[in-house]
């Protein structure tokens, strides 16, 4: 008998209604949710672009203003080399304040460049806190240290401590030596340069030495290293071998091994006006000082005027960072380095494209602007500045990687690298100065074109501002004798920079200045704005005060007497002593940078204002 | 062979389906549950919107204080100076080579800035009239035997001038003193008063414009000298602030003499928004990939762009526009330069030009913004778009993306000054940044402000007599005691009739070096858009 199958219970399914009602309601929610939450995540990476975007302006600003805060330049009007100083407020106005515009059509050729102190303004919030750099022991071979000993290195040091490793207290001379040297050295001020390099914004510092000694020894000069650096013949920097127990021994790279301020100090025979090689020496903070003394001899050849006596003070560019120390009259920085074609345009190094510069004819001065050399490339052992004497600064054959916007001749260094990188992604970076001399007063690009309603140049930022021309007169013509590169246009010497300058009048050695040499527009700074106050002439009213053979003005119509509008004015005679001329300080700048987000593409721009007026001294 | 007969399957269990309302219940839960998700979003997005209003703020609030910095309003020596309207700096410049802010002479080109403990008296100068500037006669207060000085004290002035107050308010606003008075033309003393329809008894607050101090123009009697001053004075004799007059701008000499005349320092609104909005706000008019519309695009000379005829014509009439109305377009041009094997990413920004500013058809004097001696004009036909012929674009550029922006003025900046009755004590300043600013003048309309018995923190605002305009409180928002010059941020608002209830954050009673009385009754104002009160430190 066949079995009787089990009963079964056919289950329950869902009606088709059913199952088409739950479907659209699912697919109405999951598309609701799909658009809410593709909504939601476009928000949140514009969100986290924007957040990303508020770091990177809350760094820059922080940074930036700390830095501009500390600035040591409190009254910045550009000083005008003369023969006496009483005027000059050297108490206000220590180190330098430089800004190059270049090209004012190039919002990415800008550098920016001060010294700091931390105590310049205790009475503001400003960041009072030293800074650190890296510093090795300097060792004296004749001592006989054991080098790779770090007990007799730290003794060594402990007794030797005027030097930037013990220039942060660190100094312990007793006990037994487990540890190793920090290689650390503090200092409260330092040159501090901002620039664009390919998209990456670069904050370079170098500080000054300020030499800590416990024991009361005030002395502490030559805040250099001395002559004749052992090891590596004459005035050189020498290694010290690699690293030893620990201890970072010198690498024989000069800015690998220190994040100071230092030049190659070189100085010439009064007699046969030859080279004499001393070696690198550091900047201390007594280089903030623009006073007179520190006096060294310079042949600067291009000029054919003998040796010339140049001041050691930062104020001078050839002592500064980045600048050019030799063979260089003006010591102008190292802004531009040739083109990707290889070729140079911008020969006299004044960052503008003269005439006859424009080689392949576009109008736009090709070279690669580099702003200054970064803390990788200055490492590098082909650098060799300051440790050795050779010259970055002046030369022509650096070539730019296009793409990691590195010089290509000291791009391959591993050490240092993004030591100085401060924001990446940025596309715009822009200085302006506060132009109050313009009808409406605004921040301008330096050597802008502004004019006033009757179509005439106007500012004090004007191009036709600048002074420091091959025109001696400043009549706007190329006057016999006047065009020293014989290219038929009137050169600017220093470029469409703003700078500080130096308060001693360069003399030769026969103590001629440039005036009497017949070559006073030489040291002119670009850009001064003063006032003739209220006799209205520069100078002494009357009085030929610099000796240039011309009394207050050119007297162009020949009648005597000055004519606004038609005779010129001596510009070199303002700020003589004894005069009512009043300068007009710059105020203010606005520095402006632009990034991207690289994930969210958001471009943010971040501008600030700075003033430079400082309240009542 | 025993045939198995298949077994048949063991019975399963009866399963019910989910009935349709099951289905719905669940749905709803996941509803309530991807809702209550989705609502966390936009909190999200307020805040990083209110992080963002925040981080902008706090830029433009440094920004305000360096610029006040760089005009001086930021010192004690400008305000305690100011309200005796001694309109010129004066003829006789320092002679010092420090630049003070707060400097000032008289009328007759006197400085006392190391004065400042006087005033010139009637004579309107310090010591002997006419005395030479420099000699012990000059000096204020001078008095010998033959003659008595007029010169007052300054401090007994000062007191005069602010009702004898502990302390005194400016409002430091330059855009608002274009705008509000603007506004509502039938109210230009708006410009310099801060708050419309004082209750009567009430000292009003001048508002001042940040502005620039001119002087005559240059002559060997009258040098030029250096304008540090806001462009308001107090003008003792009809006792109102008044703006000051703007000298016109004069020609300048030859360029090249190094004799830096220039025209008189003028105060416009172009001024005002330099000073007082931030500058990093931008409204995005194209922003198009130029491979996309490559067909047409070209550039004619390397100092202009003709624009694609793929773009829709809107989106290049708006920047014509706004360029015809005056206001800059700022074009940024993304790309690559250089030949394939040695190019490199660059980017370049350049304004767009249209230089004739009257539309008269000529090239007025002023007007040849790069100094070609060409008109160079848009107009709302053409799609040329013009750059400045000094700063074209360099010939091996290959231009990948463009885009135009206009300036926006989002961020904008006033501040409130509480002066001190004697110095040294430097004026207590408060920054107020705004997003969007409404200037219109029922944001700084004075109520009347009732303390709530009991607490010092609660205050009703009867606004019956303006009903339906009620004060903008709001809780997030801020209440301005005009009375004082103190910012309350309100915690809490209720309403009931036309009363409104506001909770401060804090006690009145707990500013510090505030007012002593109990404030049962103030005047407040509730302007709208306030992103953040930043109260500025001592520098």
């Amino acid at each position: 008998m066949p079995r009787q199958p089990a009963k079964l219970t056919r289950p329950r399914g869902f009606t088709l209604l059913e199952m088409l009602v739950s479907v659209t309601l699912v697919l109405l929610i999951m598309i609701l949710m799909a658009e809410v939450f593709s909504m939601a995540s476009n928000t949140v990476s514009k969100q986290q672009g924007t957040a990303e975007n508020d770091q990177q302006a809350r760094t820059f600003t922080t940074i930036i203003r700390s830095d501009l805060e500390r600035m040591t330049m409190l009254e910045v009007y550009p000083f005008f080399p003369r023969s006496s100083g009483e005027e000059d407020d050297l108490e206000h106005r220590r180190g330098y304040f430089y800004y190059a515009e270049n090209d004012a059509g190039n919002q990415t050729d800008d550098a920016l460049a001060f010294t700091i102190d931390t105590f310049t303004n205790t009475t503001s919030n400003s960041d009072t806190s030293p800074m650190q750099g890296r510093a090795l022991v300097l060792v004296d071979p004749a001592a006989g240290v054991d080098l790779t000993d770090p007990v007799a290195l730290k003794n060594y040091l402990f007794a030797n401590p005027n030097q930037p490793e013990g220039d942060d207290g660190v100094l312990d001379g007793s006990g037994s030596f487990t540890g190793s040297l920090n290689g650390i050295g503090v200092s409260r001020a330092a040159e501090v340069a901002y620039f664009l390099r390919g998209s990456n914004l670069y904050r370079r510092v170098l500080l000054l030495r300020d030499p800590y000694d416990p024991r009361g020894t005030t002395e502490f000069t030559p805040p250099f290293i001395d002559e004749d650096y052992p090891g590596a013949g004459a005035g050189q920097y020498a290694p010290t071998s690699g690293v030893v127990n620990g201890n970072v021994m010198g690498t024989g790279e000069f800015w690998r091994d220190f994040d100071y301020s230092a030049y190659y100090y070189l100085d010439y025979d009064s007699g046969t006006m030859s080279p004499v090689f001393h070696g690198p020496r550091f900047h201390s903070i007594q280089s903030l000082d623009n006073n007179r003394s520190n006096i060294t001899r310079q042949n600067l050849l291009s000029q054919n005027v003998g040796l010339l006596q140049v001041p050691l003070s930062l104020s001078t560019p050839h002592r500064r960072f980045g600048h050019n120390y030799r063979d260089d009259f003006f010591g102008r920085p190292k802004e531009f380095i040739r083109s990707l074609a290889g070729t140079v345009e911008d020969a006299n190094f004044n960052g503008v494209l003269d005439n006859g510069e424009d080689s392949n004819g576009n109008n736009t001065l090709d070279d690669e602007f580099i702003g200054r050399f970064t803390a990788q490339e200055t490492a590098h052992s082909a650098f060799g500045y300051p440790g050795r004497f050779t010259n970055p600064f002046g030369s022509n054959a650096l070539n730019l990687n296009p793409d990691t916007f590195a010089v290509q001749n000291y791009g391959n260094e591993l050490s240092r690298r993004g030591e100085d990188l401060l924001i990446t992604n940025v596309v715009e970076f822009d200085v302006k100065l506060w132009d109050d001399g313009l009808p409406t007063p605004k921040f301008v690009d330096l050597g802008h074109s502004e004019t006033d309603s009757a179509g005439n140049p106007a500012g004090f930022y004007h191009r036709d501002r600048n002074i420091s021309t091959e025109d001696v007169n400043l009549n706007g013509a190329l006057d016999p004798g006047e065009d020293l590169n014989g290219n038929g246009q009137i050169d600017l010497f220093y470029g469409n920079r703003y700078d500080t300058w130096y308060p001693l009048t360069i003399q030769n050695s026969a103590g001629d200045d440039l005036t009497a040499l017949g070559l006073p527009h030489l040291q002119r700074p670009p850009y001064r704005p003063y006032s003739p106050g209220e006799d209205g002439l520069p100078g002494r009213a009357g009085v030929d005060d610099d000796g240039n053979g011309v009394t207050d003005y050119y007297d162009v119509n020949g009648n005597g007497s000055y004519d606004p509008g038609i005779d010129i004015l001596d510009v070199n005679e303002f700020g003589y002593p004894g005069t009512d001329d009043i300068p007009y300080p710059l105020k203010a700048i606005q520095l402006t940078i632009r990034f991207v987000d690289p994930s969210s593409k958001l471009i943010r721009q971040v501008t600030i204002v700075h003033s430079l007026v400082h309240g009542q001294h | 062979m025993t045939r198995h007969t298949l077994h048949p399957a063991t019975p399963t269990p009866t399963r019910s389906g989910s009935t349709l309302t099951e289905v719905l219940i669940s749905v709803m839960v996941i509803g309530i549950g991807a809702v209550s998700v989705a609502t966390l979003f936009p909190l999200s997005v307020m805040r990083a919107v209110r992080a963002n209003q925040l981080t902008q703020g706090t830029i433009l609030r440094y920004n305000a204080e360096e610029q006040m910095e760089t005009q001086g309003l930021n010192s004690y020596w400008m305000f305690v100076v100011e309200p005796f309207g001694f309109g010129n700096v004066g003829n006789t410049p320092w002679t010092s080579p420090h630049h003070y802010p707060g400097a000032v002479g008289d009328d007759n080109g006197n400085l006392f800035r190391d004065n400042i403990g006087w005033h010139p008296g009637p004579d309107g100068y310090f010591g002997v009239p006419g005395a030479a500037p420099g000699t012990p006669q000059a000096e204020p207060g001078y008095s010998d035997n033959s003659y008595v000085s007029d010169d007052i004290p300054i401090l007994d002035e000062f007191e005069v001038r602010f009702a004898g107050r502990d302390s005194s308010l400016i409002v430091i606003d330059p855009l608002g003193w274009w705008l509000v008075g603007d506004i509502d033309p039938a109210n230009l003393n708006l410009r310099n008063t801060f708050g419309a329809n004082w209750p009567a008894g009430y000292t009003v607050i001048p508002r001042l414009n940040g502005g620039f101090r001119g002087n005559n123009s240059y002559s060997a009697s009258n040098p030029r000298v250096r304008p540090t001053f806001i462009g308001d004075y107090f003008d003792s004799g009809s006792g109102t602030f008044v703006r000051f007059d703007i000298p016109a701008a004069t020609t300048s000499g030859n360029a090249n003499d190094g004799n830096l005349d220039f025209g008189g320092w003028g105060f416009n609104r172009q001024v005002a928004e330099r000073i007082a909005t931030l500058p990093d706000q931008y409204s995005t008019l194209l922003d198009t990939l130029y491979a996309d519309v490559a067909d047409i695009a070209t550039i004619t000379t390397r100092d202009e762009l003709l624009l694609p005829n793929k773009l829709p014509v809107n989106v290049l009439a708006d920047p014509i526009g706004i360029i015809l109305a005056g206001l800059e377009v700022r074009a940024t041009f993304f790309g690559i330069q250089g030949t394939a094997t040695t190019n490199k990413r660059v980017t370049y920004t350049r304004s767009l030009l249209h230089e004739d500013a009257n539309g008269n058809g000529a090239l007025d004097p002023g007007e040849d913004i790069d100094n070609d001696g060409v008109l160079d004009v848009m107009t709302t036909t053409s799609r040329l778009m013009k750059l400045r012929s000094d700063q074209p674009l360099p010939a091996n550029f290959q231009i990948e993306r463009i885009t135009l922006q206009t300036q926006l003025s989002d961020f904008t900046w006033m501040a409130t000054a509480r002066l001190p009755s004697r110095p040294p004590t430097q004026p207590q300043i408060d920054v107020v940044v705004f997003h969007k600013r409404r200037f219109e003048t029922i944001d700084e309309r004075p109520y009347v402000a009732t303390q709530v018995a009991g607490s010092k923190k609660v205050y009703t605002i009867d606004y019956s007599a303006t009903a339906p305009v009620k004060p903008w409180a709001k809780k997030g928002g801020f209440m301005f005691d005009m009375e004082h010059g103190y910012w309350f941020l309100i915690t809490n608002m209720s309403e009931s009739g036309t009363t409104i209830t506001v909770t401060l954050e804090r006690d009145v009673r707990d500013v510090p070096f505030g007012p002593a009385d109990d404030l049962t009754e103030i005047i407040a104002c509730f302007p709208r858009g306030i992103v953040d009160v930043f109260p500025l430190g001592a520098k």
